[in-house]
């Protein structure tokens, strides 16, 4: 006669507590990290008035918070999109590291009188393919043999991160830069960089921006999104309504791998004007998988996330500089993500206190 | 930092295929996402501290100096600044207590505030290469610091920045363009291979040693180079076995690529990664070990041999008293053992007084330039002569070399 504890959803509560239940939960993070700060003997109010003013106070500050979401938006919708259909696209990272690549191989390799606008549709197009074809080696079997994706498109993350260290790390290749004396890949040329809207703002954000309004009208208005959302719900039932499920997998895994590829080639454009695989190896896929995790998978949701995101992580050098070790502000990251996301979740679902007897006696 | 998200990933995806899965029975995931995201950051709190060492206190301000700077460095008359009014940051990849290559600019911090005891110092962990560096060089600079040490490889991420703050003086590790407000350094670590080849060479009976080693770069093969010189200056048909582990930090393969060269018959290993995992495995099956620019002998007190260490406080030292004296100029420092910048860990007991004598004679003609370890004929293991007789990889192009290793190692760069 124990006890059972259930989940099940909450009917869509109103658009006030949708958006005072965020705001509750920072606060509560706030609280509890409060306590942590004070034992590793800061002051908390300093603390959150550095971290606001790294982050959001202020043009520059904003920018810098806006250019490190910039990925994880992209990388977000990438999970958000597979996920809706569930296929479990975990290999975001992989296809990031792919359109990189093939985004500065191109960027290097392309005349550099190229025009501005050819150049960057082709690196950033580029980006993208990658990002779908490294995502189609997971598809393809997915779709006819029914293989775990979970499995293959994680594994392709080491393939593909390997494959990366090899171009910069492990030889010569085209991509690196034989004068470099610690291992860099080739600067690319004036005209594969995206152009800047202010600071070092560039405008991958707005790109990002357009694909997560563009997702979202996708899937909630088109018989596409219909069809996805469908399949992701019963598969065997969307077969038989005559939808191509197989279609579907190929099409969502290399939409997903190219919105991650994307991610990777305007890091290289916008960001980091070379290979550098140090820097595009910091798990900007996986962090993608969490904020479509707490945005729902909602594309539009996954913005705000995204930004979220990124403004926390561009204060950890000022809470540093003011006393904070690194291992806290770690910590008080950490906390930020744990409520925002528990918050989420008890906002579309309520625990259920049930007896098994019971449940028996109805079925 | 990396395991953990890797985790937070998988758990957030687990979550969300059991609530797809199992909508309405009792359901396990209730928890799962909440857990996820608060295992993730929390970890690396814990991880990478195998060393416990001086963790506490990354140093908050100017400590007051318990040690008042007795050996009070090469500038004698510039001795009544001790750096008031000045403010100094250093940037880490990682942590300052990793135990191997942060150690070792920490512990040049550390000199660096005994030297200057009024020196405002700042320590900034975990900058990750990237956009993120560049934010932080940028918070610093903007908080006026006078200078900032870079103790990584951040030229890319450094340079936006000291372009927009010519007040400034930006140093990194191993970058190559210099401006008027950023200079490089870097320190010659085949100097201190060579010596430690030496003794490795002396002490080998199967003569098969094992090196794991970070990526088949050039500084790396340059120093496996080094090396294999110095081991078979003294045992000519000794071979040094390599493996590359494409990473500079992992522990457990670290371990995995010592036991695996330990199988195939070394009895001595010497490596070039960070962690204490190959100086475990030496003392635990019995054979000897090299260092990398860490004294490893607590890990490994019968095993231990020798390691070079890296100087950088000397360098540090020396950059902050030009700023204080205002005539700092932008250089690209490479140091070896002539320059201080490199220097060894005290020595084990496996290492006779005969080769330590050799050692030392060696190591004072390297500085005294009557030396030459990379003196050619060299030829790589391929059969190709790299530096042919006569001549020699002169030490100011020496960042340039190696993407070959030399005769007598076994391995490729692939």
């Amino acid at each position: 006669m124990s006890l059972r504890i259930g989940v099940e959803p909450r009917a869509r509560p109103a658009l006030p507590v949708r958006l005072g239940v965020p705001i509750a939960s920072l606060a509560a993070a706030g609280l509890v990290g409060a306590v942590v700060i004070v034992i590793s003997g800061a002051n908390p109010l300093d603390a959150y008035q550095t971290m606001l003013d790294s982050s959001l106070k202020g043009w520059r500050p904003l920018t810098r918070t806006l250019v490190l979401a910039t990925p994880l938006i992209l990388t977000g919708l990438a999970a958000a999109v597979a996920f809706r259909m569930k296929v479990w696209n975990i290999g975001a990272e992989g296809q990031l590291y792919m359109g990189a690549i093939a985004a500065a191989g191109l960027a290097v390799a392309l005349p550099s009188g190229t025009p501005k606008v050819l150049m960057l549709l082709v690196i950033l197009v580029a980006g993208a393919v990658a990002g779908a074809l490294w995502a189609g080696l997971a598809a393809l079997p997915k779709a006819y043999f029914n293989t775990n994706e979970v499995i293959t498109t994680l594994m392709l993350n080491f393939v593909a991160l390997y494959f990366m260290n090899y171009l910069i790390f492990g030889s010569v290749s085209f991509w690196r830069d034989p004068q470099a004396t610690f291992p860099q890949g080739k600067i690319i040329p004036e005209a594969a960089l995206l152009p800047i809207i202010s600071h070092r703002l560039h405008y991958g954000l707005l790109i990002a921006l357009g694909a997560a309004l563009v997702l979202w009208w996708s899937l909630r208005g088109t018989t596409w999104g219909f069809e996805l959302r469908t399949i992701g719900d019963s598969p065997a039932a969307s077969r038989y309504a005559g939808m191509s499920v197989r279609g579907k997998i190929l099409s969502v895994l290399a939409l997903s791998g190219a919105l991650a590829g994307l991610a990777g080639a305007i890091e290289v454009s916008g960001v980091l004007k070379t290979l550098d695989p140090r820097a595009i190896a910091t798990e900007l896929g996986f962090t993608g998988i969490v904020v479509a995790a707490v945005a729902r998978l909602n594309p539009l949701g996954v913005v705000p996330v995204a930004v979220l995101l990124g403004a926390v992580v561009a204060s950890g050098t000022n809470l540093q500089t003011i006393g904070i070790e690194a291992e806290i502000v770690f910590l008080l990251q950490g906390l930020i993500f744990l409520f925002v996301a528990s918050g989420e979740f008890f906002l579309s679902n309520r625990l259920v206190f049930s007896r098994p007897a019971s449940a028996v006696g109805s079925a | 930092m990396r395991q953990a998200r890797w985790l937070l990933a998988l758990l957030a995806v687990f979550a969300l295929v059991a609530a797809a899965c199992g909508d309405d029975d009792e359901a396990a995931p209730a928890e799962a996402p909440a857990e996820a995201p608060a295992e993730a950051p929390a970890e690396p709190a814990e991880e990478p501290m195998e060393e416990a060492e001086p963790a506490e206190e990354p140093m908050e301000e100017a400590e007051p100096a318990e040690e008042p700077m007795e050996e009070a460095e090469p500038m004698e008359e510039a001795a009544p600044s001790d750096g008031t009014g000045y403010s100094v940051a250093f940037v880490f990849d990682l942590f300052v207590n990793d135990g191997g290559w942060n150690s070792t600019h920490f512990r040049g911090v550390q000199q660096v505030q005994d030297a200057f005891p009024g020196l405002d110092v700042q320590v900034v962990e975990e900058v990750s290469p990237g956009p993120g560096a560049t934010n932080a060089f940028e918070d610093l600079a903007e908080a006026g610091v006078d200078m900032v040490i870079a103790t990584g490889f951040y030229q890319p991420d450094a340079e936006p920045v000291a372009a927009a703050y010519p007040d400034t003086i930006f140093l990194t590790w191993a970058g190559w363009t210099t401006t008027d407000n950023m200079g490089h350094y870097d320190a010659a670590t085949e100097d201190g291979r060579y010596l430690d080849g030496l003794i490795a060479g002396s002490v080998t009976e199967s003569g098969i040693i094992g090196y794991p080693a970070g990526f088949p770069i050039e500084e790396v093969n340059r120093a496996l180079n080094a090396f294999t010189i110095g081991v078979r200056e003294i045992n000519p048909d000794a071979v040094v076995q390599v493996v590359y582990i494409n990473s500079w930090y992992d522990p457990p393969v670290e371990q995995q690529a010592a036991e695996a060269l330990a199988n195939g018959g070394a009895d001595l290993l010497a490596h070039e990664l960070n962690s204490p995992a190959v100086a475990s495995v030496a003392e635990s099956r019995g054979l000897n070990i090299i260092g990398y620019s860490s004294d490893r002998s607590e890990v490994a007190p019968n095993a231990w041999l020798s390691s070079f260490t890296f100087e950088w406080g000397p360098y540090y030292i020396d950059q902050i008293q030009s700023m204080i004296d205002g005539n700092w100029e932008p250089a690209l420092t490479y140091g070896g053992l002539k320059d201080g910048m490199i220097g060894n860990s005290p020595y084990g007991p496996d290492v006779t007084d005969d080769i330590l004598a050799l050692v030392d004679e060696r190591r004072q003609q390297i500085i005294d330039g009557t030396f030459d370890y990379f003196a050619g004929p060299l030829v790589d293991n391929e059969g190709n002569v790299q530096v042919p007789e006569g001549g020699t990889i002169p030490f100011e192009e020496r960042t340039l070399c190696c993407l070959w290793l030399i005769d007598g190692i076994e391995g490729s760069i692939g």
